[in-house]
């Protein structure tokens, strides 16, 4: 399955660092796993929400990992899903609200892809297939790997995007006047544009290095 | 049965309790700082609106009862001497993406549109979202208070009762307009008859 860890880079490296670098490249939850689309093509039309939306998600795949690490010799088989929900759903509750209370307009920018952080399969593939069978430190490692990669392939979707239709980045004008704004990559159109070129690319460099 | 049903449960049940509990301490901590956050981003958007009369103008929050019997918010608009300039009110529509709420003012006679702010919106970017922009916004702004209309062309700068709409959201732009037209036929209804409106009125 998606998610599957191959315990043949951990040779030579401590296992939680190991976990740690696997999420941000090798594993990485966006151009490796094509994990987590939604947000992927919602909100990478800019860079501000991008972030924004990779923090939260680092938050609840962080606080899902360590709970369900914790629980894990406790955990029914049948039931076990049921669990990983739960405590997914709490933390994501968690970090609505605190941007609700901190960050309110990019809480209203993000609108329902916030709450829509709990059906994120990259959350509940980590709790199945790392939080569920791993000690805290390396599944907390693991979170922060792919939380880390999870943001950064969506701000480089992100740049590309907002750099191609606004001429900007954190809304900072970069490119001069003259340049002519590309509206299609505000829109849908223009993230699956987007990922698969990036997808492309990052295939391409992968096959070279091998 | 139930030992069994308890042994295979428990865990569901604690964690039920515990995640509650988390999320309700949460949320007692943050409801005041989000209620907060709303009013302030009202507050802002009033003070725009009616921005003409300077930091002075005052507004009063009212409740009272439309025709149909809901009960609605609205916000007279005082200027430093006391005298009414406007009214406001808070509305939602059906928008192309999810609902539009949108905050629109008028002055005190009841004939010209102040203008409108959007509370909240996810129409789409690039297209539908343009309904917070000035260029399609400022054709409200001293619009008659009748009933608006959409054209697809037209010039904007004329302030009648046609609406340009924005080029490619023209479901939003009808979507505006609407949740416009009803909001002055409320405020209408609401300041018509003062005897109805309710007692509660606090200053902001």
């Amino acid at each position: 399955m998606a998610g599957q860890t191959d315990n043949s880079t951990t040779a030579g490296r401590p296992a939680w660092l190991a976990h740690l670098i696997r999420g941000l490249w090798q594993e990485n939850a966006i151009f490796r796993q094509l994990l987590g689309m939604c947000p992927t093509l919602a909100v990478t039309a800019a860079l501000k929400p991008a972030l924004t939306m990779g923090a939260a998600t680092t938050f609840v795949l962080v606080c899902s990992n360590l709970v369900v690490s914790a629980m894990r010799k406790l955990l029914v088989g049948h039931l076990r899903i049921l669990m990983f929900t739960l405590t997914i759903a709490a933390f994501v509750t968690v970090a609505d609200l605190l941007l609700q209370a901190f960050l309110p307009e990019m809480s209203e920018r993000l609108g329902p892809y916030v709450p829509l952080i709990i059906v994120n399969c990259l959350i509940i593939g980590r709790a199945e297939a790392c939080a569920s069978r791993q000690g805290v430190w390396t599944s907390l490692a693991d979170a922060l790997g792919m939380g880390l990669g999870f943001t950064l392939a969506l701000c480089i979707l992100a740049t590309v995007r907002e750099l191609l239709a606004d001429g900007a980045l954190f809304e900072i004008a970069i490119l001069p006047a003259s340049f002519e704004n590309w509206n299609v990559m505000k829109l849908p159109a223009g993230a699956f544009l987007t990922l698969g070129i990036l997808l492309g690319l990052s295939n391409h460099f992968l096959r070279k290095g091998k | 049965m139930v030992a069994r049903f308890l042994k295979q449960t428990w865990l569901v049940m604690a964690a039920s309790l515990a995640f509650g509990l988390l999320v309700a301490a949460v949320d007692g901590q943050l409801r005041d700082r989000i209620k907060q956050n709303a009013i302030e981003k009202r507050n802002r958007e009033l003070r725009s609106l009616f921005q003409e009369f300077g930091q002075e103008c005052r507004f009063a929050e009212q409740t009272g009862q439309d025709k149909q019997g809901n009960d609605v918010t609205y916000f007279t608009a005082m200027d430093a001497r006391g005298r009414i300039v406007g009214y406001a009110t808070e509305h939602v529509g059906g928008g192309f993406a999810d609902k539009i709420r949108l905050l629109v003012a008028v002055d005190a006679a009841l004939e010209q549109i102040k203008g409108y702010a959007v509370m909240k919106s996810n129409e789409t970017p690039g297209f539908g979202d343009k309904i917070t922009n000035a260029e399609f916004r400022d054709q409200f702004v001293q619009a008659p208070a009748g009933k608006l209309k959409v054209e697809t062309r037209g010039d904007r700068a004329v302030k009648d009762e046609t609406i340009v709409a924005i080029t490619g959201a023209t479901i939003s732009s009808e979507a505006v307009t609407k949740i416009v037209n009803e909001s002055i036929v409320i405020i209408k209804e609401l300041t018509a008859e003062p005897a109805e409106t309710a007692a509660s009125e606090k200053a902001m």
